[in-house]
């Protein structure tokens, strides 16, 4: 029953290789060249600090704020890693090869099971991988900017794996429905990029009460901000509203970096939640609709 | 081994509002190879789905092997062989990996013959499913299925003739070889005379005949005569198909009995022609039901 679950998915599995090669092949000549002007002299600079070291870390930052454009693409990769897993099983039920399996002597229940087990491992695993090479490619940078902003926050952590779970329920629940793999997968990666972006957008923000504060312009404000997740910031008067005539103050909202693992298990606990209710409407539907 | 390889008794299946198969009772004496014929949605599938626990039945039971393969899979499963509707295999494996699957599914296995049979047929191991023929995909599906029991959902209807005659050969070997019991299913009754012994005719979701063939072509006779009132023979025999020309009226009866009538010529039938009539008035009972209502 593995083998058959592993043979009926190795050409997915070679197509999520394929595109995570591709993901590598455009990270780690760029992550390379972060990590050598990282190790000349930034590296350093964060440990012992030293006169000029501002300037480098600013210049560091500068240099590679940029580095992460094709990152917000790369929010397809674990989307695409659960439709494309999910895409066996639907083909067992536009193909009609349900029938034959469950007309051999494994029983019904068995089988779905080693099936959900395998795809759900080899989309894990796949998610690991990508997850892996985030969090390198982005290692310097996060040593320096902190890992709370979207871009970062997205790829490394336990969400990852949340997000492709959800992905493939969505497109396994949609595509037993449907019996239509094509548009099943089609619907799927739309819906997981609504809730994504719509959460990303309105909900992470408030997983816990931004801290705000507000400081004069000249001294130094909170010490965590280069770490947290800016959600707005700027010059301000002393009660928070913008443009002074006068006396300028600093002002920030902000999720501290001290609550990534929070957020991270928050963000986790929804998208793995759902991922949990669908694979369970899948399964229901499978064993009571579906003949 | 018990008398009967498939049981229905009051056997229903319901979806939604519409009934797929209703008030079924037959039994299909084991050792037979009983072909299931009807028109297009008459309720073949849904009948052989229930019979192999594929779905479950809103009305009556079904048992296959003196088990149900719904609650007692464990059972039935090993010792049948199902072949759905378009023998659906995995398209992107090549011959000998269905054979892998097949022997890593199944409790009872023989691996020497299902390879034995593919190199009869000259159906190379290391081609992909996907670019074998309808005609050897319908082979491979029939030799991974072979087991006591074989239930075939409609396994010639998306054959060519020549296919189909090779398919229905190569089955009769196979039942000659291992004293199977076949059930299978057919909107063409095209060659399956020759093959089958029995026979269930189902129309419009109910069963219209379950029968050895030699008993219903034995029992069947057409009564050709002067124009005339069909009631009498009606009485005695069961009148299939009255047609009435202006001075000629022919009946196709069930005969009860010996039937011998002076007034009428009395003429064997043809299987086909008896299938036609019983289908042929399932039509006629809806069409004066329909103008009944208007």
């Amino acid at each position: 029953m593995i083998w058959l679950s592993w043979r009926l998915q190795r050409f997915e599995s070679m197509l999520v290789a394929a595109a995570l090669a591709l993901a590598a092949v455009a990270l780690v000549p760029l992550g390379l060249h972060i990590a050598s002007a990282y190790n000349s002299g930034v590296s350093g600079c964060l440990v012992h600090g030293g006169p000029a070291c501002g300037e480098t870390i600013d210049s560091f930052r500068h240099r590679f704020e940029h580095a992460g454009l094709i990152i917000p693409w790369l929010n397809f990769l674990p989307g695409l890693i659960g439709v494309l897993f999910a895409a066996p099983l639907v083909l067992d039920f536009e193909h009609g090869t349900f029938r034959f399996a469950w007309t051999q002597s494994v029983p019904r229940g068995r089988w779905l099971a080693v099936r959900l087990a395998v795809m759900c491992a080899a989309a894990l695993i796949a998610t690991f991988a990508l997850t892996v090479l985030m969090t390198w490619f982005r290692g310097p940078l996060d040593r320096v900017n902190g890992r709370m902003e979207p871009d970062v926050f997205d790829f490394e952590g336990i969400v990852p794996y949340a997000y492709t779970l959800f992905a493939l329920g969505l497109a396994l629940a949609i595509g037993v429905i449907m019996r239509r793999v094509v548009v099943a997968g089609g619907i799927a990666l739309l819906v997981y990029f609504t809730l994504r972006v719509g959460l990303q957008t309105w909900g992470r923000k408030d997983y816990f009460a931004p801290v705000r504060k507000v400081w004069p312009a000249g001294t130094s404000g909170p010490g965590n901000l280069d770490h947290a997740w800016n959600i707005t910031s700027g010059p301000r008067d002393a009660t928070g509203h913008p443009i002074p005539v006068m006396h300028i103050y600093n002002f920030a909202v902000y999720q501290p970096a001290s609550r990534f693992w929070a957020m991270q298990g928050i963000e986790a606990a929804i998208f793995g939640g759902l991922a949990l209710l669908l694979f369970a409407l899948a399964a229901w539907w499978v064993r009571k609709r579906v003949a | 081994m018990s008398e009967f390889a498939l049981e229905a008794q009051g056997l229903g299946k319901r979806y939604g509002k519409k009934w797929a198969l209703r008030d079924c009772t037959l039994n299909v004496p084991t050792g037979s190879v009983a072909a299931l014929v009807g028109p297009n949605g008459a309720g073949k599938t849904t009948l052989l789905h229930l019979a192999v626990g594929l779905t479950d039945p809103t009305a009556g039971s079904v048992r296959i092997l003196d088990r149900s393969a719904r609650t007692e899979p464990q059972f039935v499963l090993p010792r049948i062989g199902f072949v759905a509707q378009e023998h659906p295999l995995y398209r992107r494996f090549r011959i000998d990996e269905m054979l892998k699957t097949a022997a890593k599914l199944n409790a009872i296995w023989d691996a020497e013959l299902a390879r034995g049979r593919l190199a009869r047929l000259q159906i190379p191991l290391d081609q992909k499913v996907g670019t074998l023929s309808g005609g050897q995909q319908a082979q491979v599906a029939l030799t991974l299925a072979l087991a006591k029991l074989l239930v075939l959902d409609e396994p010639v209807a998306a054959l060519d003739p020549l296919a189909r005659r090779e398919f229905l050969q190569s089955l009769m070997e196979a039942v000659a070889d291992g004293g199977l019991t076949v059930l299978l299913s057919s909107h063409i009754l095209t060659d399956l005379e020759r093959v089958c012994d029995y026979m269930i005719l189902l129309s419009r979701s109910e069963v219209q005949l379950a029968a050895p063939i030699d008993d219903i072509v034995g029992q069947h006779r057409v009564l050709t005569g002067p124009r005339s009132d069909p009631s009498a023979v009606d009485r005695v025999h069961s009148v299939v198909r009255a047609s009435h020309t202006e001075r000629q009226t022919t009946l196709l009866v069930r005969a009860n009995g010996h039937l011998y009538d002076s007034r009428w010529q009395v003429d064997e039938v043809a299987l086909e022609e008896i299938v036609l009539a019983y289908l042929g008035r399932q039509n006629a009972l809806t069409a004066t039901r329909q103008e009944v209502a208007s």
